[in-house]
């Protein structure tokens, strides 16, 4: 009885080895099955026919059949009628060659009402599997693709006039101001300026000084910082140095910061000025973000900086202040643009914020809740 | 093949409460176009077989009802796709009898479900002897199946070519249900 017990037990040993075996295959198969489902592109994959053998979940959507429906179809036949010759062409050009391991990529357009489709048709000559040949058509829409691109674009030709207005407007005032404010300041110093004069020039000086900001402001949002020199910046040491500037205010208003930088974005290249310029103004805007909250709530900025997954720096922004309306938030960029009453802010800073985060290459974007607060993610090659 | 033809007709009959099956030839090229593929293989020391279902979800789905119970919306496509690698192995089961029943040993694989169109890459790793491709047909849908053989014993050709189909009685009484 024993022997006939072991290999009984040996087999079933055997077959559920085999089990593990099949359900991991099966599982891998489905997986991979998924990602075909998931992609936003159309997928088919024809045989030498051009019948089609297996077609995704965005090729079902836009065919607008069930998939039940278009196996063993030709694919010419089931796509737009002014696509048929040209796609019926290549697959007639893929049966007449012999060739083995080849890819001929062919790419036609297809314009209908609702959307434009780019295909991309391959033969793929297995050479392993010498029975069968295979043609894969992609087809990607890509008129959603080029709308987003064509509003970034406008958005960037928009953001680059105003900065070479900016630019030019700085430079024809930095003299006349410098001339006002060289002669404000012997007046100042005259002994012989009756008291009432004096109280007049130190008005005019506080009013230039203002003048001399927003130029310097301008200056900045016009400055091209591909031409900046760069360096090895601590950003700890510099997110140290920011808020430093800014304790009495974060003091007066109660206002706790917390600062995480994680270790392997401790030191950046970049220019020096610009990142201070870009902490100086999101921590002035958070800190006047809680001007109309109720003083008993508790009040937190946190600045995160970290390595993102695809190997750019990441700096997460967020305040729990008084939030931004959905109507204002597509407008924050706009130079000159502000919320503030007058003489609290130009309305420059977030467009100079945009402007250095372009010209290193860099995205941001802003998320903003009404009485919740305000989160801004900025992301930008590490190095740049 | 008939005994396969047999097996398979046999089996189905039951799923669908012996409703009336016709077995039609089918052209083996059409197999691919299926949307799933469903397989089993019966192996022994003189012979091997590859037994394979193909079907469309929505077209197969009231064939595996009864299975499940339900209304026809309640059953998913993956149930379908699992119902019928029972029904492989439901009808490896039967073959598996009768083969044994005639004095050839066999035993049989896990059932095992792709998409259909890999058919044309599996078919390439078969030696083939002999193939037959049929299509069930019922009131209520139908079901493509193959049968690949492979054996290098002309003996055991012959043997299966005549076996005696009144074995698929005695293995309906034989058969154990498990619920």
């Amino acid at each position: 009885m024993r022997p006939l017990l072991e290999s009984s037990q040996n087999i079933l040993y055997e077959r559920l080895s085999a089990q593990d075996v099949f359900e991991a295959l099966e599982s891998s198969l489905l997986v991979s099955e998924s990602i075909l489902d998931q992609l936003p592109v159309i997928v088919v994959i024809t045989d030498e026919y051009s019948r089609i053998l297996r077609i995704n979940q965005a090729g079902v959507s836009h065919l607008q059949h069930d998939e039940g429906q278009l196996l063993g179809k030709q694919l010419p036949d089931v796509v737009k009628s002014d696509l048929r010759d040209k796609m019926g062409a290549f697959f007639n050009q893929g049966s007449r060659t012999n060739q083995v391991s080849q890819r001929i990529q062919h790419v036609i357009e297809s314009n209908d009402d609702q959307s434009q489709i780019l295909w991309q048709l391959s033969h793929i000559f297995p050479t392993k599997h010498k029975g069968f040949r295979l043609s894969v058509a992609v087809g990607s829409n890509t008129s959603q693709l080029q709308r987003a691109y064509q509003s970034k674009l406008l958005e960037n030709s928009k953001i680059a006039a105003i900065s070479t207005l900016a630019g030019g407007v700085a430079h024809e005032m930095n003299n006349p101001l410098a001339i006002i404010m060289g002669y404000l300041h012997r007046l100042q110093q005259d002994k012989d300026i009756s008291k009432d004069s004096l109280s007049y020039v130190n008005k005019i000086i506080k009013a230039t000084d203002r003048l001399v900001s927003i130029v310097s402001h301008l200056n900045s949002f016009s400055e091209d910082t591909s031409k900046a020199e760069r360096s090895l910046i601590d950003l700890d040491h510099l997110l140290s140095r920011v808020t430093l500037f800014l304790d009495k205010k974060l003091k007066e208003k109660s206002i706790k910061i917390v600062t995480t930088v994680e270790p392997e974005v401790k030191e950046v290249l970049g220019v020096y000025n610009q990142f201070v310029r870009i902490f100086e103004c999101l921590l002035s805007n958070s800190i006047d973000a809680f001007d109309k909250v109720d003083e008993s709530r508790d009040k937190t900025i946190e600045i995160r900086i970290c390595k993102g997954s695809d190997s750019k720096l990441r700096i997460f922004f967020s305040d729990n202040g008084v939030g931004i309306d959905k109507e204002i938030l597509s407008r924050v960029y706009e130079p000159f643009f502000t919320t503030k009453d007058v003489g609290r802010g130009q309305g420059l800073g977030l467009s100079v914020v945009y402007n250095i985060i372009q010209m290193h290459a860099g995205d941001i974007s802003i998320k903003s809740e009404k009485a919740q607060g305000t989160r801004v993610e900025m992301s930008m090659p590490i190095g740049s | 093949m008939q005994i396969a033809r047999a097996c398979s007709q046999q089996i189905m009959s039951h799923y669908l409460n012996e409703a009336n099956i016709v077995v039609v030839d089918q052209n083996p090229d059409q197999l691919k176009y299926n949307q799933f593929m469903a397989m089993i293989r019966i192996v022994g020391e003189e012979l091997r077989l590859a037994f394979r279902a193909h079907f469309q979800i929505n077209s197969a789905r009231q064939l595996v009802l009864s299975r499940f119970g339900g209304t026809n919306e309640q059953v998913t496509g993956q149930q379908v796709v699992d119902a019928f690698k029972e029904y492989c192995n439901e009808t490896a089961g039967r073959l598996k009898y009768i083969l044994e029943s005639s004095e050839i040993p066999v035993g049989h694989s896990l059932p095992f479900a792709v998409r259909g169109f890999n058919e044309m890459i599996f078919k390439q790793h078969l030696q083939v002897t002999d193939e037959d491709c049929w299509t069930l047909k019922s009131d209520v849908g139908q079901l493509d199946c193959s049968l690949y053989l492979y054996t290098t014993q002309h003996s055991v050709l012959e043997k299966l070519h005549h076996l005696d189909l009144k074995l698929l009685d005695s293995a309906d009484h034989e058969s154990v249900e498990i619920f």
